[in-house]
């Protein structure tokens, strides 16, 4: 073992956790973790597909809500339109929503294709939050690209209207990730990191998505690229708010070599075009710095 | 096995792992916070847990997740607070400074905060959490050879920002042990 080896083994701040931590910090943090667990449903059986009443996930039942209308308002002018006009057999579905007021909106008006079926179900049940959220698991276990678009779409209008805080900034970036991510059968797929704007990233390794009707949502991506043995990692869980590893390894970059630049970068976020060129400016310099 | 019971035996079994985790990364009040968020994470996705020897590092994984999520916001509210009063940003200090023994220490410690992140944490699992380097590849998604490569390389770094030579012996890349365990 070399000396500095030894000096870093000898340097753990607490060598020595028992005697650390007794059983009354242990009661503590039990005591802590349970009221927080609060009404979990801790039953061999699966939980019911309910809004969680948690207030970090009440902008996405928030927006499975506005999805539920947006859904229901399409498939009524598209009702209304087919007794109108009668269009031929052959037409293929349009969705003419409002004009793309996001970047993110913008990305998938040009992909996203109506579904006619789920919005007929969502306009049928009686609490559309919760029957949105079941659809998207649905949706996600059957692998219906075309659903899970439409539902992100809708959040990320709502979602992008205003979001002030960082850290929901932050989600609701992992959020186009992910997004972004729906079509992760390719080995390349079109990535939004901080706000950057597309970037073409190849994708090393991708987990299965992982939805549950609690709205809960982790994708593990690795990226490859040139920082860091070439390899990534991105995890995103949205109900704990945990999100990246490449990002952050890149965000902490900038704070302690750029730290100029990056107030502005965090401060422009409601300024896409502001904060992908401080990102372009940027990312060179991480990435050179990187290998 | 029944959730409720998994879940006990495995805060029973990493508790007192995860709390010192936590608080060789923040002060132990915050530590006692953050583990607490870890196993209300660990409670909800108790059917994800990997069984065995996987589950501890699932849970630094968490941990780690939870603990940057907590740095980044408060860092975050400093450097805004700091750009208001035009005064040139610092880095918060991290925890280790609190608990510094001797000046060897403080000179490590200073060296291992200007590894990169995964550097830094690599090492600190290997050698404070006393994670097996099979464990930490299996964290990081990366090969044993490659966390090998990495443990390695990241000692030549330290040892070079704190100006200690190294020998042959010492850069040579760490074999892998049978079994595929440190």
């Amino acid at each position: 073992m070399s000396d500095i080896q030894t000096l870093m083994r000898s340097a753990n701040p607490i060598p020595d956790v028992r005697s650390e931590f007794g059983q009354e910090d242990l009661d503590a943090l039990q005591l802590l973790t349970q009221r927080r667990s609060g009404d979990m449903d801790l039953k061999e059986t699966p939980a019911p597909v309910v809004p969680e009443k948690q207030n970090r996930r009440g902008w996405f039942v928030a927006a499975a809500a506005f999805a539920g209308v947006l859904l229901v308002f399409a498939v009524a002018a598209l009702l209304a339109r087919s007794t109108d006009e009668a269009p031929p057999a052959s037409t293929p579905p349009t969705t003419q929503a409002a004009p793309p007021t996001t970047e993110a909106e913008a990305l998938t008006a040009t992909t996203v294709a109506p579904i006619e079926e789920q919005a007929s179900e969502n306009a049928a049940s009686s609490t559309p939050a919760a029957a949105i959220v079941g659809e998207l698991v649905t949706a996600v276990n059957e692998g219906d690209g075309d659903a899970i678009r439409q539902f992100f779409a809708a959040a990320n209008s709502v979602v992008s209207s205003d979001t002030p805080d960082p850290d929901d900034r932050a989600r609701e970036t992992g959020r186009w990730v992910t997004w972004s991510l729906l079509d992760s059968s390719a080995e390349i797929v079109e990535c939004r990191q901080l706000s950057s704007g597309p970037t073409r990233c190849e994708i090393a390794r991708t987990s299965p998505f992982d939805i549950s009707s609690d709205g809960t949502q982790v994708v593990v991506v690795q990226l490859a690229s040139s920082a860091d043995d070439g390899v990534d990692l991105m995890r995103i869980d949205f109900a704990t708010g945990a999100w990246a590893v490449a990002e952050s390894a890149f965000a902490d970059w900038v704070t302690d070599n750029r730290p100029d630049e990056f107030v502005p970068m965090f401060l422009n976020f409601s300024d896409p075009e502001l904060t992908a060129e401080l990102w372009r400016e940027i990312y060179p310099a991480w990435a050179e710095a990187q290998s | 096995m029944h959730r409720e019971a998994r879940f006990e035996s495995l805060y029973r079994a990493h508790a007192l792992d995860v709390l010192g985790y936590c608080a060789r990364r923040t002060s132990r009040e915050e530590a006692k916070d953050a583990a607490s968020e870890v196993f209300v994470v660990a409670l909800r996705r108790i059917d994800d847990i990997p069984e065995g020897e996987g589950a501890l590092p699932w849970l630094y994984t968490v941990a780690h997740n939870v603990l940057r999520n907590r740095d980044r916001s408060g860092r975050r509210r400093l450097r805004l607070s700091a750009k208001l009063k035009a005064t040139h940003v610092r880095s918060v200090p991290g925890p280790e400074p609190q608990v510094i023994r001797n000046a060897e220490h403080e000179e490590l410690i200073a060296a291992l905060a200007k590894l990169p992140e995964k550097d830094r944490e690599v090492l600190r699992l290997i050698e404070w959490e006393g994670l097996s380097r099979q464990q930490v590849a299996d964290m990081f998604f990366v090969s044993r050879a490659a966390i090998d490569q990495r443990i390695s390389r990241s000692y030549k770094k330290l040892a070079r920002i704190m100006g200690v030579p190294m020998s042959d012996q010492r850069t040579a890349p760490v074999p892998v042990e049978e079994g595929g365990e440190a």
